[in-house]
């Protein structure tokens, strides 16, 4: 047996059989009529349409057969496909290419075989219309012809097959990009050389506000469109981007353009044109232009524009610098005052990193804070910003973390000079201090209003005394020994004048920043009695001393006396029209604690007062009387000794009460 | 003969170091002196005695020298010169006044001035009766 050699233009002629697409396709009734002509024409019982692949051939259609295909090298028409008319092998057993073949000498026995070979449309053989036979035989002239018509007949039909194929695929692609074009959101329009709509889709009416009987052979170059730019100025048609199109032959990309609808409505658009050439490819006969209604987006995209504008200047008029900051601390943003700070233009801070705008330093010094920022945990803290100049800048600092979806992406520093409420805080408190000190004394002028007065009455018994004896002396009836006695009356009267005098000064003076001393409560008392004396007296107040003799505290004399002048003085003022006038003064060990109470015959305090009397400026005497400040200066200066002032709301007499700890105690 | 000779001088002030020295003052002068630390005190004397002069401090626990001035002028019986001598410069000198008090002195006093004026005063006042 010889097997077919291969063709000549083997490859090219399998790749043009693949092209035909038929391969292992179903049956079709047009190749099978032929087959089944072609066995009637030809009286077989057997006629095929056999394709020849690479290593088999395979019937497309088989009359009298069933086998579906046969190994290539068996094939009688492997060897038809090598020439251009028929294959005739008239019996088959006697011949030396096929006798031994297994279709021959087993099923289906071919003996008679004749096949005309089919050309595909560039004219490659790619198989054969055969008609087989299982007895020798011959055909006739007509047969032959016949056949071969036949053949002719399935190269056509194989060639209109694919022709076919290549109708649907481009019916298909027409009615998706018609289909396409009618579903898009964007307007799209066709347009000639005339500037006239010829084609649009239902969009670009939807987008224009206009029905399609209003579309059609509308120009670009109608003034009804009234068509703007971006910035509100004219847009004449002229110009439009289809126009360009056509006259330039260039696309035009992304054109803005306001639109009016009919009823006046203004849409904004961004248009997109494309020239179409004819087949001189010289000149554009045609521009598809689409468009896509951006209003809203615009508006929207605008509305956004003005919010930011207006939340940049909200920040840039805050006089604080503020800094946004990502989690990996590098700048996000900043105002006018924090670029004034760091001395650089905007551009020049975000995308830099925290360590290297604060500096080393300041940035280890803040990392703390903002670790704990990090963490979700809002901080506030105050420092002395380094300055190009001078002494450094008080501030405030604020960090807000930026919290997205639960997690801290970042934080907010808001850094707020201060310079002016420290200022302000340390005038308050020199104030504050003056102010203490004038309400001290305020109380001594009340109290000791008396003492200056007091001394007159051992001035008028000094100069009384030295008058008389400049006259016994003067008149010689001075005798040694009354001389002596009333000299020493004269001292004893200056001294005490100078004990009235001390006591003013010590009380007077400021001792805020005196250390504290172990102190004497009963000698605090007695000095501090000893100021209120004459008032106590002239107001006939009682005074009744009851005090532990060896109790020490750990105090500033000063401020003591002062509290216990100020309570004495508001007992003075509040039993003196009473009839029943005395004071009590207290003090004994309770513990580790000095209890020291002044108690009034007054009967207590109204109930209604009781929060408000340590309140600073808060008086119960009339205008003019009273500083209102006693109190709570009092309490200010007992707490500084680590004590307690309080009214004793238990007592039945007016009792206030001073805890001190005890000297020596802790 | 002394200014004061034959008169009868109650001195009233609650400092009695001041008690003593206007004692020596007016015995100084001739006069016969007796004491009292207040107004209350010094009334009693006045209704018991016959007094030529009282000089008192207006300000004193337990009796005033207002109150003292104010029972002199409207008791029944011999009515002294009253004269104040103040340790204070608020001494109501329209109620001293109401009261015939003659002067206000005010301390540390000009001892020669004052024995002067209550002796001028004194002039007119007839010794002795009792």
């Amino acid at each position: 047996m010889k097997s077919a050699p291969l063709h000549p233009h083997e490859v090219d002629r399998l790749a043009a059989l693949k092209r035909l697409q038929i391969l292992d396709s179903p049956p079709e009734k047009d190749f099978d009529d032929i087959t089944l002509i072609a066995a009637q024409i030809c009286d077989t019982p057997i006629a095929l349409v056999s394709l020849i692949d690479q290593s088999r051939q395979w019937f497309k259609s088989k009359k009298g057969l069933t086998a579906e295909q046969t190994p290539r090298e068996f094939a009688f028409c492997a060897h038809a496909i090598l020439g251009s008319e028929p294959l005739i092998i008239s019996d088959a057993t006697k011949d030396d290419r096929f006798a031994d073949n297994p279709l021959v000498t087993g099923d289906p026995k071919v003996t008679f075989y004749a096949g005309a070979p089919l050309l595909s449309p560039d004219g490659y053989p790619i198989g054969t219309l055969c008609v087989i036979d299982r007895k020798p035989r011959t055909l006739s002239a007509t047969q032959t012809s016949a056949l071969q018509a036949l053949s002719t007949q399935v190269s056509r039909l194989l060639q209109l097959r694919v022709q076919l194929d290549q109708q649907k695929e481009h019916a298909k692609q027409l009615e998706f990009k018609k289909t396409a074009i009618e579903n898009l959101s964007e307007g799209v329009v066709l347009q000639g050389t005339d500037f006239r709509i010829v084609e649009f889709n239902a969009a670009a009416l939807e987008v224009l506000g206009l029905t399609a009987d209003q579309m059609t052979g509308k120009s670009s170059m109608d003034p009804a469109w009234r068509t703007i730019r971006a910035d509100g100025s004219p847009f004449p048609g002229q110009e439009h981007p289809a126009v360009l199109a056509l006259l330039t032959g260039k696309a035009q990309r992304q054109v803005t353009m306001g639109v009016h609808r009919p009823n006046s409505e203004l849409r904004w658009i961004e248009i997109n044109s494309t020239p179409i050439f004819g087949p001189d490819r010289s000149k554009p006969l045609w521009a598809v232009t689409s468009f896509r209604d951006i209003t809203e987006t615009r508006n929207a995209k605008l509305t956004l524009e003005k919010t930011e504008t207006n939340h940049r200047q909200v920040l840039n008029a805050i006089p604080s610098m503020i800094a946004h900051w990502s989690r990996d601390l590098t700048n996000l943003g900043t105002n006018n005052a924090c670029d004034a700070y760091f001395g650089k233009p905007p551009s020049q801070i975000r995308g830099r990193s925290l360590s290297d705008l604060l500096g080393e330093e300041t940035f280890k010094r803040n990392l703390p804070y903002i670790e704990k920022v990090l963490r979700g945990e809002p901080q506030v803290f105050e420092r002395t910003l380094p300055t190009k100049h001078g002494a450094g800048l008080p501030v405030m600092v604020n960090y807000s973390p930026e919290i997205q979806n639960g997690a801290v992406t970042g934080f907010i520093a808001i850094v707020t000079d201060i310079s002016e409420i420290k200022k302000l805080e340390y005038e308050r408190q020199m104030m504050a201090a003056k102010l203490v000190e004038s309400a001290k004394m305020s109380t001594l002028g009340e109290m000791a209003g008396g003492v200056a007065h007091e001394i007159n009455t051992p001035l008028a018994v000094i100069i009384t005394k030295t008058s008389m004896l400049l006259e016994d002396l003067q008149n010689g009836t001075a005798k040694l020994a009354d001389v002596t006695l009333q000299l020493e009356k004269i001292g004893i009267t200056a001294e005490r004048i100078a004990k009235i005098v001390k006591g003013m000064r010590q009380f007077s003076r400021n001792s805020t920043t005196d250390p504290k001393e172990p102190i004497s409560i009963s000698a605090v008392t007695d000095s501090t009695l000893n100021l209120c004396h004459e008032k106590l007296m002239q107001a006939q107040i009682k005074v009744i001393r009851e005090i532990d003799e060896n109790l020490s505290v750990s105090a500033r004399f000063t401020e003591i006396s002062q509290v216990l002048m100020n309570l004495i003085s508001n007992a003075t003022d509040a039993i003196e029209p009473l009839s029943e006038k005395w004071i009590k003064i207290s003090a004994r060990k309770q513990g580790t604690k000095v209890i020291v109470t002044v108690t009034d015959s007054g009967h207590g305090i109204a109930h209604n007062i009781w929060d408000k009397i340590m309140n600073p400026f808060f008086t119960t005497k009339e205008l003019g009387r009273g500083t209102g400040l006693g109190l709570s200066i009092s309490k200010g200066i007992v707490e500084s000794h680590d004590g307690k002032i309080y009214y004793d709301e238990k007592s039945a007499n007016t009792r206030f009460v001073v805890e001190l700890p005890i000297e020596g105690a802790q | 003969m002394k200014t004061f000779s034959g008169r009868k001088v109650l001195v009233v002030d609650d400092d009695e170091m001041l008690r003593e020295v206007l004692s020596d003052m007016f015995k100084g002068q001739g006069a016969e002196v007796q004491k009292a630390e207040n107004g209350v005190d010094a009334f009693a004397l006045v209704q018991k005695e016959h007094f030529d002069v009282v000089f008192s401090d207006v300000r004193m626990p337990g009796g005033d020298g207002i109150t003292l001035a104010k029972q002199i002028a409207e008791h029944e019986g011999h009515k002294p010169l009253v004269f104040f001598c103040s340790g204070f410069n608020d001494v109501t000198r329209e109620a001293a006044l109401r009261y015939n008090v003659l002067k206000i002195y005010e301390k540390p006093f000009e001892r020669k001035k004052v024995i002067e004026e209550i002796a001028s005063h004194l002039s007119q006042v007839p010794l002795g009766r009792r």
